[in-house]
This record gives structure tokens, sequence and C-alpha cells, in this order.
């Protein structure tokens, strides 16, 4: 009976022990939750000139990811390549092995990189010019870089994806907070990207000191995106003026740093064996390998390919992991003015071909073309004769041209839109018939003209459950 | 560092003490008539004193254990009348009252062996406590037993089938790293692994722990491995967050509670043990097959040297299709069962460790050491070694690239208890392992062993002796090698101010130092690209340091001789720790094999770091020792949280009822005690430290012009309003004591459903940010059924039969996604309604219409869309062991297990006939029709559809054999012994199954979660141990 009296007073002392220890140990419990973690770099440390200008080789990073840069993933300018007859898929990968056959759906796992990686330069981009104009807004061709890699990566991908179907307006706002939005015309994305050589070129035009030679290059690098938006959009006349003002040596490059970024082309396909060139891919595909000509090196590896069987082909433009490689040139400059003057003007003039041997006869443009200091001029080309000749070999020196450089699906895709009256089809200017027999397969070709939208996209609530064509071209 | 966890301790201690001081100048008017308290507990039927019996005064913080003699002894008993309690693993707990008074009192007892303990003792997060004050099922692992008795080998080996609610997915590689699940899987995003706690510290358990940057292809190894299964006294596994609540933020996965081995009061005791081991893998690999072809030209005729072929469906007529070529032979060939290409030999291992423990009543020892190495099944064929000694002109190879699967490992304990005064005990525990691993390139690697062994072309003259693109030499001479030094160390402290207060202090660290390296010297690896040609090296220096701070008080009283209340309340801080350094060298001359010899040198840095800090209090009320019923509730602050530090509170409510001890009960020899019990309690799991945040990083740029500079990318989207996963969960159960107490029966059901899951939710690439975001979305629920079933069958001096059923279902349902769509992928999917990680795929028909035995692509009618198939972890698990003992010296223990309900990717015959185009069901024309028709669907059909290769993965498997046999005492003394036994132990003997692929406990793991399948994934090996106990 004592005990139960005394159960009170003890429950008492109970109550305020638990007090003191809520009390005493609660005091100031967040210290002991304080970590610091050097890991991360808070956004108030992008507050400054020299802030601003770090996110602006943040955005440089990006783009080459965006597209030759072979880290973490196949690069866009490679991926998509698959689909054309430039590249074969040398591995057991099936996204490759599906890409290559232009079967690949929505759900194939190396998609999403390839929408995110330029949505990343836009995105960031953008947050570059924002900084920029606040804490660094000279020289302002810093500014105008910024815009004309965000329209690159707009064009290029209008040029990729199924039509109708890319959501250019989500990304990020002003505070950092995810903005959603719909899948648009393709029609309104070749313009968001004229709209963007605008602001690129208005910047280039605003005085603020720097290196003029600097200028230039992004200016020139502006005016080529510029052309080949016209020229997508079937504006040849205006596309070929712009290209003019481009001096034929110029070349705007992405550089790698060997610890962020590899060259893709020397990673994947030198290093690694998992892209092969291809030759008369499907029977359609033009010869890269058996042309021997020497604006596309072809490294014959004594190793097999990543499959265990193939012969592996390399291509060898890019000779190591650090090789820069070409992402605007004023030889494409020269190729637009061309295909103006065979389309637009008049081609029994032989203007187009004379401005297409011109290129071909400069040593020192198939050396710029190649990375082979060694390489010498061309032999001119003879005028087919035809209509579809014309095109075919136009586009065939395109081809070789701008082998690697992500222009190969956008010309197949052109060809068929804007010269279908010639004949070009899906079924005569891609890879068709049977895929790769000597696996003994059992596999044909399908009919993918472009890049489906990946299906991580339906994580965007405004993009909706409508799955782009990606046999339209 | 250590200021901080000085301060930290100084502010964690300040409520305890607080709480002690204030209660300790309660009235004490018996204190000043304490007296001492003996006794000593025997077997009832020999006589035999009982060592390490637990006897506690009931209804005060009085504990105390035997000695060697059976004694136990309390120096302090205030006046009064008591009862007091003894409980001891194997027998039937006893109870007794005595009366203290003017002069010291004794009270003796004699035990019956029983198999129903009702009545154990277990650890929970408030200290020791019997198991039937709590209102959860518990599981406890006599894991010394085990270890002396089975010779196990890892911690996956002590802890697999031995619990109901508990998958264990072994490690298939020596050293390799096991999955534990409890009760289901309960988080989209996060890890699924339960947590650790030893003598009360939480330690790393990380699996899968190796760096990043240092590549096995699967294989790896697994913190839980640090830990000695011979260290280990016992192993509780907190189940689920309705008994882990007071464990935290973490636990919501469940906890497993390690008590590693004491010294007891008596004379020194030297045990000696030594293990010898064989391992073989006895998995079936399959053939590889090839179909020849002569074509017209040489590009369309089978050689050795190309990779034409005939398949089954170009020899037939597809529709309007003629046949395409014709089989001239289909081959077949077996590297793995070539004898002298294969590069399977039989593994050995062995074991010596020692230990010494006794004491005195006032402090107590156990010492042991432990050396122990193993060598896996891989050995690098002798063709193959012999062509290298020559090709590089050496007369030795080192020896990891000979046998690249190896382990060594020396662990060391001291653990020493002692009474400082009769109101205080101090415990310290520490334990330190160094140990050198090493793993094989294997699964999911294009330099890996067996996908280059069962991709081969299907014949051995390929010039690779039958590997598809490298060979073993060129394989094991990418080394991966893992080197650990580990210590955990902490201290308990007990203070008992009266009778009815006791206060525990724990503190210790887990330090975990970690040294990896890959290392590939120059032309000597398999020319994978252009790094393996040049030689490279990686180098990870990883430290994981884990530090506990635990501190409790717990008052016991009774305001009425009916009701025993016992209060706890109790704070913990735990921090983590890790940090890596990380260095990549390529390009290494001859000889080289550091990074700082390397042409090209990069280096990485990482440091992680979170902590959590949570109070608890606890309030458990006893009705006639009867009816016990507990509330508690912890609220926890994480780091992980950013600025946000929201504090989260975890509730419990649990209640025990005795039904057998009320006076209605009906007695009778059938039904000897009857449990009811629930639980329902919360805990969290939290998402890592950096989730909650925006920030950005750092990168090398090279812009288009100038040297190589620093920028910064966004790289983290964030989210300010994470939350902790929050998993609640109900159970309700019984428990039986039946014929005499002889059978122990225990059925659980429980249902677990997590709000708030955490998702790491795939931003639209569109945004152009990261990849993922941490989301807080939807819920997930697991529910089911354990049973567990004892029963002493016979018992009789020439012959002893035990037998233990335990058996557990799980359903596992993701009730909402929060309004997301579903997460489709190729084979698995994130679907409402449907279990984590289930298999959705495009089932397929076929019908040899043709009769012609070759199944073609119009043959085969594949659905338009996904449909579910099932999930990927086992619905059901049930494991049966007998316990057979001869003459009471030889014993023969025989463990077979069943789980099922589930389904395996077949992920090796999936990429054998999709791409290495060496699959029998497309090129041998004799293949059964289901196999061909899946080779057809998945390489023909538009849907491309790998239905045919997610198989069920049900099985059953001869587990464990092990005899033991006791050398009878007559013959002890001619060795000076105490007792000698002699264990011969058998494990993966035997498995039944319909899936056709390896095994379908293969173990490649993939993702955060470590869903795993049978990819290029070697099976379960064969162990065959002998073991040698002696006791001095």
């Amino acid at each position: 009976m004592t005990r139960f009296f005394q159960a009170p007073r003890r429950a008492a002392r109970l109550v305020a022990a638990a007090s003191l220890m809520v009390a005493v140990g609660g005091c100031n419990p967040d210290e002991l939750l304080t970590v610091e973690d050097p890991d991360i770099i808070n956004p108030g440390n992008l507050n400054s000139p020299a802030g601003a200008n770090a996110q602006r080789l943040g955005v440089i990073h990006r783009f080459t990811e965006a597209t030759v840069g072979g880290v973490g993933g196949d690069p866009p300018y490679m991926f998509a390549a698959l689909l054309t007859d430039e590249f074969r898929a040398t591995d057991t990968f099936i996204q490759r092995i599906t890409a290559d056959q232009r079967t690949l759906n929505r759900e194939n796992s190396f998609l999403g990189n390839q929408l995110r990686r330029p949505m990343r330069v836009r995105t960031e981009a953008r947050a570059a010019v924002a900084g920029l104009r606040e804490f660094a807004p000279t020289p302002a061709y810093n500014i105008g870089q910024m815009w004309a890699l965000s329209a690159f990566m707009t064009n290029q991908m209008a040029e990729t994806f199924c039509n109708d179907g890319i959501p250019l307006a989500s990304g990020l706002d002003a505070q950092g907070e995810i903005v959603y939005g719909p899948a648009v015309s393709t029609q309104l994305v070749y313009q968001t990207a004229l709209a963007e050589t605008d602001s690129a070129l208005a910047s280039m035009a605003a005085t603020g000191g720097g290196n003029a030679a600097t200028a230039a290059s992004y200016t020139n690098l502006a005016r080529l995106v510029r052309a080949r938006v016209l020229l997508n959009t079937n504006q040849r006349d205006q596309a070929a003026t712009v290209a003019a003002q481009i001096p034929v040596t110029f070349r705007y490059i992405t550089q790698h740093s060997t610890t962020a970024t590899e060259n893709g082309f020397w990673q994947l396909s030198v290093s690694v064996r998992r892209y092969g060139v291809a030759d008369q891919e499907g029977g359609n595909g033009l010869n890269f390998i058996s042309a021997n000509d020497p604006r596309v090196r072809i490294r014959n590896s004594t190793a097999v390919a990543q499959d265990g069987t193939s012969q592996h082909r390399a291509f060898a433009n890019y000779i190591d992991r650090a090789s820069p490689a070409n992402i605007a040139t004023g030889i494409e400059a020269q190729l637009i003015v061309a295909e103006q003057q065979l389309a637009g003007g008049s081609p029994a003039s032989g203007a187009w071909l004379a401005t297409l041997n011109a290129l071909r006869a400069n040593a020192a443009l198939v050396q710029l073309a190649s990375s082979d200091p060694s390489a010498t001029a061309m032999p001119p080309l003879v005028d087919p004769g035809t209509p579809a000749g014309r095109v075919s070999l136009l586009f065939r020196e395109r081809a070789f041209w701008l082998f690697g450089q992500g222009r190969r699906l956008g010309d197949l895709r052109r060809m068929i839109r804007q010269y279908g009256a010639l004949g070009f089809t899906e079924q005569t200017i891609f890879p068709v018939g049977d895929f790769n027999p000597a696996a003994a397969s059992g596999r044909v070709y399908g009919n993918a003209v472009a890049l489906p939208i990946p299906v991580e996209e339906a994580n965007n609530p405004s993009y909706g459950a409508a799955a782009c064509d990606v046999t339209r071209a | 560092m250590l200021h901080m966890l000085s301060a930290a301790l100084r502010r964690l201690a300040a409520p305890v003490i607080a709480l002690a001081l204030l209660t300790t100048p309660a009235v004490q008017p018996a204190a000043q008539q304490a007296q001492r308290l003996t006794g000593r507990v025997v077997d009832a039927t020999t006589s035999t004193p009982l060592q390490g019996a637990r006897v506690q005064v009931v209804g005060t913080s009085l504990v105390a254990g035997t000695s060697a003699d059976g004694r136990y002894t309390f120096p302090s008993v205030p006046a009064g009348r008591y009862e007091v309690r003894v409980t001891i693993i194997g027998y039937a707990a006893a109870k007794q009252s005595v009366t203290i008074g003017d002069a010291p009192a004794t009270l003796d007892f004699a035990l019956q062996t029983a198999a129903v303990q009702i009545d154990a003792v277990i650890t929970t997060a408030t200290g020791q406590q019997r198991a039937l004050e709590v209102g959860n099922a518990v599981s406890r692992i006599d894991a010394a037993k085990i270890a002396e008795n089975q010779a196990v080998a890892s911690m996956g080996h002590l802890l697999v089938a031995k619990t109901p609610g508990v998958q264990v997915l072994g490690g298939n590689v020596t050293g390799g790293s096991q999955r534990i699940r409890i009760r289901g899987i309960s988080s989209l995003s996060l890890n699924s692994d339960p947590i650790v706690f030893v003598d009360g510290i939480r330690v790393t358990s990380d699996q899968q722990s190796i760096s990043g940057a240092v590549f096995t292809g699967g294989q790896q190894p697994g913190r839980l491995n640090d830990i000695n299964p011979d260290d280990i006294e016992s192993i509780e596994v907190v189940r689920g967050p309705s008994a882990a609540t007071l464990y935290g933020t973490e636990a919501a996965n469940g906890v497993i509670v390690i008590t590693t081995k004491r010294g007891k009061a008596g004379p020194s005791r030297w045990n000696v043990y030594a293990e010898q081991r064989f391992i073989e893998d006895n998995n079936p690999y399959p053939d590889a097959y090839r179909a020849w072809r002569t074509g017209p030209t040489a590009a369309t005729t089978s050689s050795p040297t190309n990779a034409i072929q005939c398949s089954n469906t170009q020899t037939v007529a597809v529709g309007s299709t003629p046949a395409l070529c014709r089989q001239d032979s289909v081959t077949r060939f077996n590297v793995l069962a070539d004898p002298t290409a294969s590069p399977i030999d039989r593994g050995f291992g062995r074991q010596y460790g020692l230990s010494v423990s006794g004491g005195t009543e006032a402090a107590q020892y156990f010492v042991q050491g432990e050396f122990e190495d193993e060598v896996g099944v891989w050995k690098m064929p002798d063709t193959f070694q012999r062509v290298l000694r020559n090709t590089r002109r050496v007369d030795v190879l080192p020896y990891v690239q000979v046998r690249p699967n190896q382990l060594r490992r020396v662990n060391l304990r001291a653990n020493v208890n002692a009474i400082v005064s009769p109101k205080m005990d101090v415990g310290v525990q520490s334990s330190f392992v160094t140990s050198t691993q090493s793993f094989p390139q294997s699964d999911n690697n294009i330099n890996g062993l067996l996908g280059n062994a069962l991709g081969g072309p299907g014949f051995r003259g390929n010039g690779r002796v039958g590997y598809r693109s490298f060979t073993p030499d060129q394989s094991f001479s990418n080394t991966v090698t893992s080197d650990v030094n580990r210590f955990i160390g902490g201290i308990t402290g007990n203070y008992r101010p009266t009778s009815w207060l006791r206060a525990t202090m724990i503190g210790g660290i887990d330090y975990t130092g970690r040294n990896e390296s890959q290392l590939c010297r120059v032309q000597q690896c398999a020319p994978v690209n252009a790094d393996y040609l040049s030689g490279f090296k990686e180098n990870a220096r990883t430290e994981i340091f884990q530090y506990t701070a635990d501190g409790r008080a717990t008052t016991t009283f009774r305001p009425l001789q009916a009701i025993e209340l016992r209060t706890t309340g109790g704070v913990q801080w735990v921090y983590r720790n890790f940090e890596r350094n990380g260095a990549s060298g390529v390009g290494l001359p001859p000889g080289a094999t550091q990074v700082s010899d390397a042409s090209l040198q990069t280096g990485t840095e990482i440091l992680d770091a979170s902590r959590t800090l949570g109070f608890y209090v606890e309030q458990m009320v006893g009705w006639r020792d009867r009816l016990f019923v507990t509330g508690a509730v912890r609220s926890d602050k994480n780091s992980a949280f950013g600025g946000q530090l929201e504090r989260v509170f975890y509730p419990r409510l649990s209640a025990s009822y005795v039904l057998s001890d009320e006076e209605f009960f009906p007695r009778s020899r059938f039904l000897n005690s009857v449990r009811l019990r629930s639980a329902f309690g919360a805990a969290g799991q939290q998402p890592g430290v950096n989730d909650a945040l925006r920030f950005y990083a750092g990168t090398a740029v090279a812009p288009e012009q100038g040297d190589v500079v620093g920028g910064l990318v966004f790289a983290a989207v964030g989210n300010n309003e994470l939350r902790p996963e929050y998993t609640r969960e109900v159970e309700f159960g019984g428990d039986l004591g039946l014929l005499d107490n002889r059978v122990q029966f225990e059925a659980t059901y429980y249902n677990k459903r997590s709000k708030d899951a955490l998702l790491a939710q795939t931003v639209a690439p569109s945004v152009g940010a990261a990849v993922t975001r941490f989301v807080n979305i939807g819920a997930i629920t697991n529910s089911g059924f354990e049973m567990l079933l004892n029963a002493r069958l016979l018992e009789r001096r020439a012959f002893g039969w035990d037998i233990t059923l335990n058996g557990s279902t799980n359903r596992n349902k993701i009730l909402s996604l929060g309004g997301l769509p579903d997460i489709i992928g190729t084979v698995i999917s994130q679907r409402e309604g449907y279990p984590i990680d289930s298999y959705w795929l495009r089932p397929y028909t076929y019908n040899d219409a043709d009769a012609n035995g070759i199944i073609t692509r119009n043959e085969v009618t594949v659905e338009d869309s996904a449909r579910f198939i099932g999930p990927q972890t086992p619905i059901h698990e049930f494991a049966f062991i007998n316990n057979f003992t001869l003459f009471r010296s030889l014993r023969l223990s025989v463990m077979t297990d069943y789980k099922g309900g589930h389904y395996v990717s077949n992920g090796t015959e999936r990429i054998r006939c999709n791409v290495r185009n060496n699959c029998r069901g497309a090129f041998d024309p004799t293949a059964p029709l289901w196999e061909q028709a899946r080779a057809v669907a998945l390489r023909e059909t538009p849907s491309q559809t790998q239905f045919g290769f997610v198989e069920k993965g049900d099985f059953i498997r001869l587990r464990e054999l092990s005899v033991g046999y006791d050398i009878p005492a007559s013959f002890l003394r001619f060795v000076n012994a105490r007792n000698v036994s002699v264990v011969f132990a058998a494990r993966n003997l035997w498995v039944s199954t319909d899936y056709t692929g390896i095994d379908p406990e293969a173990n490649y793991f993939e993702g955060t979660r470590g869903t795993s399948s049978d990819f290029q994934t070697a099976g379960p090996p064969t162990y065959y141990t002998f073991r040698l106990n002696l006791g001095f």
C-alpha cells in the first residue's frame, strides 16, 4: 500500500524528468543535425561574374554532350546516325540494334538522353543568359553564343525527332522550378530556332569589348544555324543568302576535357567498337567504306567488333579521346549555297556543280573535314544530267562532307519532304530489306525515319499520351 | 570529429542523468535493509549447472546471469517479497517467490527442457525484454549453435531460411553480397535492406559495397559479411515497423539485432575450431549451338571464322518467302563442360579460430581470433596458364589472375563486462576485421567470364577454344580487389541507482576503411577498348564512420501487486559519414600497376554525411504478468531534408495476452499455453543526403578555344517538400504450446502500408534537367502470413527428432502512384494495383500449323499489349528443418526450403537467342516447340517480346545438411579436453525446379532496390565443410 501511494510522486518526478530531458536534449538539436556537404554547389554561388561565366562554360559542356560527347551514354550525333546509312550497331545492345533496324520504340532506354541532352543545352543556356546579363554583360557575344547554341539544339531536335511531337516549352523557371510544356508543331520548333538565331545575332551586334575573332566565330555559328533552319523550312534563297556570309574556312568545334567528356566517335567506334561505319547498308545506303573517300576515314580494326563476329570498320576521322569534332563549318555553308543554286537557280548553268567542285578542289577543306593533314584535293564531279541524279549527287556530297556531324538523318528526311517528287521515298533512300542477314537474325528493317519521343516524357503532364509518328519525314 | 562526438555524448547524457538524479531520491526505505540474494540454476533432469541463464527480480530492474556452475548473485535486493524469474534457451521459464528480510536469501531453480519458449528474452530498442511482453512476433536465431554445428561460411548462410518473413538471396561467389528482404519490398526507389545493430551500435551493412569506378559486372562484396558468424551469440530479426518503431527513421525495412558472445563467470574456457571446406559449381550451364550452312558464295557459307548460320526459321518457307538456306549440320559445345577449357574448378577454404572466455562474478571476458580464407571455383585453365607464361616469359602468374575470386580475412574480438559497483555495470565490445577479397569479371559484362563462356559459337575451333570474344586468361587478367579494415566498438553502461530505475548509455563507432582497385596491366586484358589495351588502374579509398549514441532510462515498479509499470525514455543519435577519394589512370607502361604511373590521370572526391536525432518514450503496463500493453512514440529529425528539418513522429502500440495463464483456461496435456498478440507501429525511411536539395556541380569544360577550365552544370532539381517515407504496420498473431510443451506453433498476419512513398521520379527529358527527382507519392502495401512450428517429436536416450517448419507469404501491391503515370519498362513495370517490379510482357501463343516441326513467325501470335505476368519476389517461402540425435552424440540436420509464386527473367538464354545467336531454340530443329517459339517471338516478331524468357521461379532446394558427432567424454581425457565434436556440413546439394535457366537463385543485381535476375550469372555453389570443435 505504501508503494501505491508513492506512485503519484514518482509519476510526477518522471514527468519532470522527461520534461527536463526534452528541454536539455532538445535545446538545439539542429546543431546535431547540421551537415556540411562540399559535394554540392548551391545556386547562390553563381551570383557573381565568375559564377555567371562558369555557368556559360557549363552550357558549352552540355553542348558537347548533346553532340559528340561520349561519356555517360551514346551522343545524339551517333545514335541518330544508326537510323541512317551512316553507322551500324556492331555490338549486342538491343537498344542500338533496333535503332539500326529502324524498329525502335519509345521504350528504348537509350532514347531519354537523345532528348534530354539537347534540352539541357536550351534550359541551361537560358539560365546562363540571365546570369550573364546580370553579372557579366560584356562581352556581349557570350550571350550571343548561348543563344546560338540553343538555336543549334532546337534545329537539331526538329531534324531528329518525329514531327509535331517535341515538347519545346518545358524547362526551368527563374527560380529553378520545373515548367512543363506541350508538344508543339515542328514548324513552331523551327520558328523558335529562328527566333533564337535572331537573339544570338542581335547580341553579337551589341557593343561590348572582347575578341573580334571570337565574336566572328560566334556570329558565323549563329548564321549557319539560321541557314540550316531556313533550308529545313524550304526557304533556300534566304538560307543561301545567310550562308554566303560565312567564310568557307569557318570552323566551330567542340573539344573534350577527357575527364568529363571524350570524343564519342573515338570512344564508341574506335575504342570500344560498338559503332561501325556502314557500307551500302540495307541496299540503299551510300558506300561510305568502299568509296575510299578521304573525307570518311576508316580504320580496319584487327579485332572483331563488339558483337564478337563482325569485322570492325571504325570511323577514324577522330583519332583519340580528345580529338575536337566539327560542329559547324564553312563547307556546310557552301553546300547550302550549292543547293540553292541547284534547286532554286538554273541547274544547267553548272553553278551548283562548280560550288561543289570548288570545295573538292580545296585540299585544306578535305583536311579539315577528315582531320587528316595529308589529305589532298579531290577530283571534280560530273553532272549526272537528271534532276534526281543531281539531287542525289548533292546529298551524297553533303553525306561525305558532313559525315558524323549529325546531319544525315535530317538530310534523308528533307530529301523525302522537299524532293519527294523526284522519287525519293523512305523505301528508296533509307536502309530496307533483310537486316544483318549474315547473323541469321531473321529480322527485317522497319520504317522509322525519326526518333520517337522517349517514354520518359510521359512524366510531363502537359505532354499527353499521344506519340508522334516516326514514319513521317 | 571526436570533439563533436564527445559534445554529442555530453548532450545526450544530460537528459538521462537528469532523469536518474531526479528519481534517485525517491522513497527508498527498503534500500536500507537490502540483502544479498543468491542461488543456483540447474537442469531438472540431469542436475547439470546451467550457465548463461537470465535471472530477474520481477518488477525491478535487477537482472543477473548464471556462471559456469549455475550460480547467480544479487548483491543488494531491497527488503520485500518478490518473484524471481529464470529464463534460458531450451528450457521452460521458471518463477519462484522469495522474501528478502534481515538476512541473505537463497533461491535455487531446476529447469525443465522445452521446445516452447514464450518466455524467452529478446533484445528490443529499449533493452532486454521477455518475448511474451511484446505484441510482435520475434525471430531469434541461435547463431552460436548454427555456426558450430552447421559450419556457415557467411552471414547469408547463417540467415537463409531460418526465420519466417525473411528472404535471403545469397551471394553466389566467394565473398559475394547477399540480398535480404523482410516482409517484402516497401519502397519504389529506396533500397529495401534492413538496418543492422551489433550490441546496440548501428553498423554499416551496405550491399554491393564497392566503388562505382571499380567494375565487376555484378558480383560485389557486402558489408554484412564483415561480421564473423562465429562471433555471434544470437540474432533477432525485427520484422517490421510494428516492432521497429523505436529504431526510427531508417527502420521501415526491419532491423537485424546482433548480440555477440559474452564471457561467463567461471574458469577460463578455451575453444578451438578448424574448418576445411570444398566448393563445387554443379549448376547446369547450357550448351551453345551452331547451325552450319553452305551457300553459293563464301560470304554465304559458314566457316569457323564467320558468323554465317542457318537458323531454324530460315530452313522453311514463311508465308510467301521461300526457305533461305539449308542446315548442313548443327553442332553444340559447352565450354564449361570441357575439361581442358573450363574455368570451373574446385574451390576450397579453411577457417581457424581460437577463443577464451571466463571471469569472475565481477568481470567476464570473451576474446576470439579467427583466420579464414576461401578460394572460389573459378580458375584459369591450365592450357591458358601455359600459353600466358610463355607469352609473358614468366614462370609464375599473379595468383589473383589464376584464381580471381578469393577471400582472406582475420577477425579479432574482445568483449569485457564488469560490475563496477552493485549499482553499475559496464560492457566494452570491440571487433576488428581485416580482409582482402578479389572478385572476377562476371554477369553483365562484355569482359565477363560467363558472358563469353555461354555466348560461344557452338564449336571449339573458333580460335578461342569455344569462347565468344574473350578467353579466361583475358578476363581474369582484369583483377578487382577489395581490402577492408573495420573496427566496431562500443561501450554500454548500466546504472541502477534504485531497484526500480535503470539508466543505460551506449556509445559506439563503426569504422570501415575500404581500399578497392581494378587493374589491367598493359596488353594483358581483353581488348575491350583502348583503355584495356593500354592498361588502366582504378583505385578508390573509402572511409565510413558511423557513430551511435543512445541513452535511455527505464523505471519499473508495481503500484499494485497485479500491475507492473515500466517506463522508458531515451534519445538516440546516429551519424554516418562517407568519404571517398578515387583515382584513375589510363595508359600504363609495362610493369606499372599504379595510377601515378599512368599517362592520363584523374581523381574524384565524394563526401556524404547524414545525421539522425531521435527521442523516444515507451510505457508498458503489465497486468498479473499475463496481459501487457505497450505504447511508445519516437520523434526523429534527419539531416537529409535540408533546411526543412521536419520532425516526424512514429507511434507504436502493442498488446500481448497470455490467455493460458488465466484460471479459467482449461488445462490439458494437448494445449499448454496460448498467447494472443497484436501490434501497430510506424517507421520511416529517408532519401539520400542531397535528394531534397537543388544544386549545381562542377565539371571540366573544354571550350571551343583555349584550355580546359572549370564550369558549372545544373545537377539536381531538388524538392523542398520532401518527407521521409512513412510505413505503418499492423500485425496479429498467436503462439501455442502443445503436447506437454513439445510443440510450439506461431502464426502471424501482418499488413504493412507505406505512404509518402519515395520515388525517384523520372523528370521529363524535355525539362532539360536531372534524370530523376525524388518525390513523395502514393502508397505501397505488403501483407501476408507467417508461421513457425517447432516440435520435439521424439526424445529418447537413443534417438531424438526435432522438426522446425517455418513459412511465410507476402503480397506486395502498389496502391497508388500518386497520380503519376504508370512506370513502363520493356520487361518490368510499376503499375497501380500490382506488385513492385512486376513483369509485364506481351504474351504469345504458337501453333505448328504446317506440322513441319519448325515454329516460324507466322505461327506465333503475339497479344497486342503487355499484361501482368507475375512478381519478381517470391510470394511463398517455406523451410523444413529436421534434426535427428542418436545416442545424444550424433546429430543429423537437414534443411529443405521452398520459394515460389514468383518469376525469374532468364536473361542468359534471352541474350543467347537474341544476339549471341547460339541458343537451341533458334538453331536446333530438334528443339521443343515451346523453346523455338520463344526464340521466334523475341527475334522475329515486331513485338520482340521476352515473354518466353520470364519463367516461373518456384524451386525446392536441399539447402543444408550437416552431421555432427560429439566425442564421448570417456575419450576426452586422452586429449585433456572438455568437449570435442566433429561436423560435416554440405550446402546447396540439390534443387528441383521447372525453371530452365541456370538457377532461379542466380543473383545478378540491378538498381537501388536490388532486383535480381539470371544474366550470365553463376548459380549457387555447393559447399562441403568439415569442422572440428575443441573445448578445453
